[in-house]
């Protein structure tokens, strides 16, 4: 038996929930952090696993109210 | 795939696939969609369309897991030459999640198809059959165990007999 659908659901990794960043102080001695807001090219199972994660947290939205 | 232990008995036979010209069947061209996107946007509205929901919602509720409802829309994505297996392979876990967020949102009760671990009820002829033998192997091992001891024993023990064989050391 070789269930497709379930080894790759099984397999997906879920993407974490990431935490907001704290913001650096822009005083004149505050360290010199480069800002590097471009967002980073995804893999396909990441991409995967985020539009399941997205989809599944509506529907337990939906589910618990 | 096939997620049962029969046998196919409608499969095709061998070499069927060889039978038509190469290039004819929609599979043997270039995919229509090439990207998991491109792939869920033509699924997504059509999961969603109230005439397929309708029979999407009946079958789940048959008792149908999205594993293999899942399977058999990529399927046959495949086979009219929509996409290639390996998208079709990529999206299911969208689709079955889709499937269970419109099942919810229906208030049907469904199956996923994932809680199951394969062969867990039951376990193969093949693992029984391994066990077997080993419990037979220890068995064994056990029965000629003790034969070993005893031989030992018997040896430790010199006779006393007229005919028994003289100790060397003359003790």
């Amino acid at each position: 038996m070789n269930n497709v659908a379930f080894l790759a659901m099984n397999n997906l990794v879920m993407p974490k929930s990431t935490e907001p960043k704290k913001q650096m102080g822009t005083s004149l001695l505050s360290r010199n952090v480069v800002n590097n807001d471009t967002p980073k090219e995804e893999d396909v199972n990441q991409r995967i696993a985020k539009y399941v994660s997205i989809i599944r947290k509506d529907r337990m939205e939906l589910k618990n109210g | 795939m096939v997620d049962t232990l029969e046998p196919m008995i409608d499969a095709p036979i061998a070499g069927q696939s060889l039978t038509a010209e190469l290039g004819n069947r929609p599979w043997q061209q270039p995919p229509q969609y090439s990207t998991v996107e491109d792939a869920l946007q033509y699924y997504i509205p059509r999961l969603t369309n109230p005439e397929m929901l309708d029979d999407l919602l009946n079958v789940m509720e048959t008792g149908i897991p999205l594993t293999t409802l899942a399977n058999a829309i990529q399927s046959s994505g495949v086979m009219e030459g929509k996409h290639s297996l390996d998208i079709g392979i990529l999206i299911m876990p969208v689709l079955m999640e889709t499937m269970a967020y419109l099942a919810e949102e229906s208030g049907i009760e469904y199956e996923v198809g994932t809680n199951k671990r394969i062969g867990s009820d039951k376990p193969s002829n093949a693992a029984v059959a391994r066990a077997l033998a080993m419990v037979k192997k220890k068995k064994g091992k056990v029965s000629e165990e003790p034969e070993e001891e005893q031989v030992e024993m018997e040896l430790k023990e010199p006779s006393s007999g007229l005919m028994s064989r003289r100790n060397t050391d003359g003790v």
